[in-house]
């Protein structure tokens, strides 16, 4: 907590705080971000479950490539909009749901990565995947979905 | 009937009402109008970057299919962004950057056509290996620029009002 406050009085902190361009830069960053990591992870999804057939695995996989760039926008954008209010946020429920889902996010998108790279030969090019990985494709849909509501909700808290 | 009048009539309509009505109604909004923004960018990173040349070893013809993608995208965003101007009309019709939101949401509109019509005919007969020409790059690489654009710009509403 301490680090935290430290962290909050930061000249950093402060820039993106009460500069002109601070917050919204890092907002945008953080909306470009999102649009480019979850909107190719849903397309990914899909695939999995059975649409866009005539696209190809291994295709999926280099598109995966461009889903690590955009977390890592969202990453960084995160922790510059985090700082400035890292006392209240870690204390924000929308905040931890937020962070809890991503980590799941990430989780199932590395485990699905990994199947796609070591497993997606031997599955039927004209359907989805197999029954498990579908079930992995839904949640993680559904965990995305989730982590954007819950950011969302992050700038309501306290207003209900 | 002038701006203000027609914003006047919006905001007392009972649609208007509706959207303003429930507080979890309008971050619930929110977040359909986020995850349309990021469908419709998913759909159109995949499409655009590969007529601008981005091989990803895929024929065109291909990435035609995702299409339907894109136009979902769409559809949640234009059905959500209209509630908000009818949720909220005072606001937006005085908002410098939902002004230019809109200018690039018709420039991008412009684009689309542009491509449908004169350049996506030249290419159903494209292989994993064939590259467009400069101009068929160029409207790949615009379409890319005026939808993140419209994207900042919505993200911007909150903050140049």
């Amino acid at each position: 907590m301490v680090l935290l406050q430290w962290l909050e009085g930061t000249r950093f902190s402060d820039w993106v705080l009460t500069s002109m361009i601070g917050f919204p830069l890092m907002l945008s960053l953080h909306a470009v971000g999102m649009a480019i990591s979850v909107g190719l992870l849903i397309a990914l999804n899909l695939r999995l479950l059975g649409l866009f057939r005539v696209i190809s695995w291994s295709f999926m996989l280099r598109v995966l490539g461009l889903v690590w760039l955009g977390l890592c926008v969202n990453f960084l954008s995160g922790v510059a909009l985090f700082l400035p209010r890292g006392a209240e946020y870690v204390r924000d429920p929308a905040f931890i749901t937020k962070i809890l889902l991503i980590c799941i996010g990430v989780s199932i998108t590395c485990y699905l990565r990994k199947m796609l790279a070591c497993q997606s030969e031997s599955w039927n090019v004209n359907r989805g995947a197999p029954l498990q990985i579908r079930f992995c494709a839904v949640i993680s849909i559904l965990v995305w979905f989730g982590t954007i509501m819950s950011g969302r909700l992050i700038a309501y808290v306290g207003s209900f | 009937m002038d701006l203000n009048a027609a914003v006047n009539w919006m905001s007392e309509t009972a649609l208007s009402g509706w959207v303003t009505g429930s507080p979890w109604l309008w971050p619930g909004l929110e977040t359909l109008h986020f995850f349309g923004l990021s469908v419709l960018i998913g759909g159109l990173v995949i499409m655009d970057l590969r007529v601008m040349g981005y091989k990803f070893g895929l024929p065109l013809s291909v990435v035609y299919r995702i299409m339907p993608l894109v136009f979902a995208g769409f559809a949640i965003n234009a059905c959500t962004g209209f509630l908000f101007v009818m949720g909220d009309p005072h606001r937006y019709a005085v908002n410098y950057a939902f002004k230019v939101k809109m200018v690039l949401l018709l420039c991008a509109g412009l684009n689309a056509l542009w491509f449908s019509w004169k350049i996506s005919p030249q290419m159903k007969n494209w292989t994993e290996d064939t590259e467009g020409s400069r101009s068929i790059k160029f409207v790949g690489a615009a379409s890319l620029i005026l939808w993140f654009g419209v994207g900042i710009h919505g993200r911007l509403i909150t903050f140049f009002g």
